[in-house]
């Protein structure tokens, strides 16, 4: 009995640790960590946040400004090398998508997670290498606190790591003409189409 | 002649005779080059600074197939073509290409058959000089400076002008 007692704590321990080892393992060796959108959105109106937003335009703009339009929403930072690029595509693709008359009333809002480096100058260059430089495109920085809480309203976690990137979640959310969350896609590289019917749908109402 | 013979040389291969077994070796060596005149890979690697195609020019003939073979990170492989928010460096009237994000492990196959140059990038590492370049049908000499490198990243440019000059790149 006892020798079978100590195969099964042996047995125990060492797939335990093996778990353990897997995911510090998995940890090291990923670029970023996709950390996965929480579905815990506020009913509240995304138009009643009053952070203040600074676009590459060097605008002040804050939600309630776009009071009336659609919005997508993507949440990114300037200097990833990683999956950034692509996300931006991708709101890039959802927005190409659009009838012209869909566009007309669409607005894509890129709010960066880095204030600290990604200044309206260096988001300016972004839009502008990007070939993104387009009136209705807002690449927008604001202070740490106001990135956190538009995150946190939109259910997107961040963490910014030692090296300066950030884990973050991956998505697009749609926000409607009240400042409704109204649809979120969320993953990389995913077809659009749901998306682009809704904002049509919702922008023909 | 029996297939089974094929996969179990080991237990069977005396029930074949001399004359059977150069021609099967034959019909394999036939079969191989047939294969790799038509497919050639090209592998993406790097997570970062090091992020780059291997070999990062290929030349091939007007039909034939590139495999890419992601060996780690995440990239892409995007024609540059102002679909894609890039200038055009692609021949006239070809469709430009993206992979979509590719992820270790993953491989991704183009097919080109319109003779030219087709340059194309990595959409996360493009400002680290992950860039790459076909030419279909053409000699590497008939090729030279293509395109103009403006519009590029410095880093880009510097490896198209590379490409330009330095014979080591060809493949």
């Amino acid at each position: 009995m006892t020798i079978l007692k100590t195969i099964i704590v042996t047995l125990v321990i060492t797939v335990c640790a093996n778990l353990v080892y897997a995911q510090h393992s998995n940890h090291n060796h990923h670029e970023s960590e996709d950390l996965g959108l929480q579905k815990n959105h506020s009913p509240l109106s995304l138009h009643q946040i009053d952070t203040e937003l600074t676009s590459h335009r060097k605008e002040s703009l804050k939600l309630s400004s776009f009071t009336g339009e659609t919005v997508i929403v993507v949440m990114f930072y300037g200097s990833c090398t990683n999956v950034c690029p692509i996300l931006i595509k991708d709101a890039w693709r959802l927005y190409s998508g659009l009838t012209k008359s869909a566009k007309k009333n669409t607005s894509v809002l890129a709010v960066s997670f880095d204030p600290e480096n990604d200044t309206p100058e260096v988001l300016h260059n972004y839009a502008e290498y990007e070939q993104l430089n387009l009136p209705d495109w807002h690449f927008v920085t604001a202070s740490e606190s106001g990135i956190r809480l538009l995150a946190t309203v939109l259910g997107v976690q961040y963490k910014k790591r030692a090296s300066g990137m950030y884990d973050h979640s991956n998505a697009l959310t749609i926000i409607d003409d009240e400042g409704n969350i109204s649809k979120q896609l969320e993953g990389l590289n995913k077809p659009v189409d749901e998306m682009v019917t809704h904002i049509e749908h919702i922008s023909h109402q | 002649m029996n297939i089974s013979h094929i996969n179990n040389l080991d237990t069977h291969s005396f029930d074949l005779t001399i004359a059977q077994m150069l021609l099967l070796f034959g019909l394999a060596l036939f079969a191989d080059s047939a294969l790799s005149q038509d497919t050639t890979q090209v592998k993406v690697m790097g997570m970062g600074v090091d992020a780059r195609f291997d070999p990062i020019l290929t030349v091939l003939n007007s039909g034939d197939v590139v495999v890419f073979s992601v060996l780690e990170g995440t990239h892409t492989v995007t024609a540059y073509h102002p679909d894609n928010r890039r200038p055009d460096r692609i021949p006239k009237g070809v469709s430009p290409f993206d992979s979509g994000m590719l992820q270790k492990g993953d491989t991704w196959t183009l097919q080109l058959r319109k003779k030219g140059v087709y340059d194309y990038f990595c959409l996360p590492h493009e400002r680290m000089g992950h860039v790459g370049r076909i030419i279909v049908g053409q000699s590497r000499n008939e090729t030279k400076n293509p395109y103009s490198n403006k519009l590029l990243p410095a880093i880009a440019q510097e490896v198209y002008n590379s490409l330009n000059d330095n014979p080591i790149h060809n493949q």
